[in-house]
């Protein structure tokens, strides 16, 4: 029987509630949130210590080159000049502190120390503690875009997107006015999510979950990334009408129109049907129903039968050859005609040949029921 | 027990199993995402759901005016957790194409009947209530009592979290307090108005760490 599209709408916009209630602890948090300030600190002492100022124009170019090379070139100075700030502070911690501490001779055992741990950043995504993302920027897949949309004075720059048909993910800059007061902005900055996106073309299967991140750079600029899982099959390339928005004040809305491109060949990606099936102790049986992997995504799909009508618990980890524990960036449970489905989602710098799938009952690993999946 | 007009009602339409769809879906670290289906059962309604049901309509007896939209089985809950569950939708007028018309769904487990959760209202607020946290506990304690039963609502003796807000739900301002009942496995999230009905219940398990 076809439902109802309002208890589709209805139940979509329960879902989205949820989401959004979900707690913190469940995004990614975020170790580099609290080592850009203290980079921040560093930059300004040596600054302080050595009367060393901000780096050559040349650097600064670079910087600007690397990071924000699609900008728009419109932009007012002010915004520009709070940037070149930030990318003094941040964005170009390793050319300036380098060419800092070269010329301070490593004066400071204690400095050089602190330094050991500063980041390289040449991409918002590298901000973000994305395996996916920062794979991905590593293997040079991501695509830099030029999308800027002004809404009440906010500024939204997407300038970088990646996708593998398994996931898409889009860096961005939120630039609030300085008319704002401080804590405000900061406020509104962290409420902007993506709220929904469509296809300049029709596609099926547009079945889909996201998560949104924003971080703080500096007073009125804020760096944000927003992941999609996709579900189904989806082209080659594509372009994306994102709309992204203040959820406590849905008539600020951004719209941008962004070209989505798999970034690599129909060869570089397949998809695996193993023929694997288990049953736990507890006569609970999952199936390895399908893999799929692309240079930097590998999925799992498994497909769960649950005995009877009792309270079940299954979990699962996924260890490496070597037995060390991968992992698990991304779980969703869903139930359709053909049952429950589970899709775990990792990410690989360098895929094994295999993963071992170590089943969990109620907390309790059943190592003797584990499972070989081969990723080739 | 008192046979309500309504259960005649919902075994009726379960008689004629209704063909319905059914959606279950979590995530974590993503947002949830919704997929059409078709899982229903030919399998009659347990007494410990339609006894469970009965005292859902003890605490809200509006939605016994209520039209049952369809009653499915499946094999998740709402949250996530694989269980036998019994989903029930119920809406206004029972035409859900009637604009801002209200719409609950209400869903159990099939083994126990244990009430998972409930989403009804919003119902209309006379005006807008400023209560203080202890009415919203003491009606959030009575409202356990009344659908648990005195003695499992001993288990949810811890108040984890409790916030009260002023917000603005289908054009009307209202407050609602959110409270957290936890137990040892579980806890219990109830969102009530100022006029002291229930508007949501979630009981969900807390996580269980892998050994």
């Amino acid at each position: 029987m076809n439902r109802n599209p309002d208890e589709i709408v209805s139940e979509q916009i329960e879902s989205f509630a949820k989401w959004l209630e979900a707690p913190h602890s469940e995004l990614r948090s975020g170790a580099l949130a609290y080592e850009a300030p203290e980079l921040i600190g560093i930059v300004k002492q040596l600054e302080r210590e050595n009367r060393i100022h901000t780096p050559d124009e040349e650097t600064v170019a670079r910087i600007r080159s690397h990071l924000f090379a699609t900008m728009p070139h419109e932009q007012s100075s002010s915004p520009r000049l709070r940037m070149k700030r930030i990318f003094i502070a941040s964005a170009g911690a390793a050319s300036f502190l380098l060419f800092t501490l070269l010329a301070l001779g490593f004066s400071s055992p204690a400095w050089a120390e602190k330094l050991k741990h500063v980041p390289l950043i040449s991409s918002v995504f590298e901000l973000f503690q994305e395996d996916t993302l920062q794979i991905a920027n590593e293997k040079g897949l991501i695509t830099a875009v030029n999308q800027s949309a002004v809404v009440n004075g906010i500024t939204i720059t997407v300038n970088e997107v990646f996708y593998d048909g398994i996931q898409l993910g889009i860096g961005y800059l939120i630039q609030m006015p300085e008319t704002t007061e401080k804590a405000a902005a900061k406020e509104i900055a962290e409420r902007i999510v993506l709220k929904d996106f469509t296809l300049a073309e029709p596609i099926d299967n547009t079945g889909a979950g996201w998560s949104s991140e924003v971080k703080q750079m500096e007073d009125y600029l804020f760096a944000g990334v927003s992941i999609i899982t996709l579900n189904g099959t989806w082209p080659d390339q594509f372009t994306m009408q994102a709309q992204l928005y203040d959820y406590q004040n849905a008539q600020s809305t951004w719209n941008l129109q962004l070209p989505v491109v798999k970034p690599f060949t129909k060869i570089d990606s397949k998809t695996l049907t193993p023929h694997i099936s288990q049953t736990l102790r507890s006569n609970f049986a999952f199936q390895v129903k399908e893999v799929t992997l692309t240079p930097v995504s590998t999925t799992v799909v498994l497909k769960e039968t649950p005995p009877d009508d009792k309270l079940y618990e299954p979990s699962y980890t996924l260890l490496d050859p070597n037995g060390k524990e991968i992992r698990i960036e991304e779980e969703s449970t869903n139930y359709d005609e053909n049952g429950i489905s589970r899709k775990l989602i990792v990410s690989f710098k360098e895929k094994p040949a295999y993963i071992q799938l170590i089943p969990h009952m109620s907390g309790k690993a059943e190592p003797d029921k584990a499972v070989k999946i081969s990723l080739q | 027990m008192k046979i309500q007009p309504f259960q005649a009602i919902g075994s009726l339409l379960l008689a004629a199993v209704i063909g319905l769809t059914g959606v279950a879906t979590v995530s974590s670290g993503h947002a949830p995402t919704t997929q059409p289906s078709d899982a229903s059962k030919q399998e009659s309604l347990p007494a410990l759901v339609e006894a469970s049901f009965q005292k859902l309509l003890e605490v809200e007896p509006s939605l016994k005016t209520w039209k049952i939209m369809g009653m499915r089985k499946s094999p998740i809950s709402i949250s996530g957790d694989i269980r036998g569950v019994w989903t029930f939708t119920l809406h206004e007028t029972g035409n859900a194409t009637d604009r801002g018309k209200r719409f609950a769904e209400v869903q159990f487990d099939s083994t126990t009947g244990i009430l998972l959760h409930y989403h009804g209202g919003p119902f209309p607020a006379a005006k807008v209530t400023s209560r203080q946290k202890d009415y919203y506990l003491k009606r959030g304690q009575e409202l356990m009592s009344q659908l648990l039963g005195s003695e499992n609502t001993k288990q949810f003796k811890t108040v984890s979290n409790q916030s009260i807000d002023t917000g603005d739900t289908n054009g009307f301002t209202r407050e609602l307090s959110d409270i957290t009942f936890k137990a040892e496995k579980e806890q219990i999230t109830l969102s009530i108005d100022s006029d002291g009905r229930l508007e949501q219940y979630h009981r969900v398990r807390l996580p269980t760490q892998k050994k």
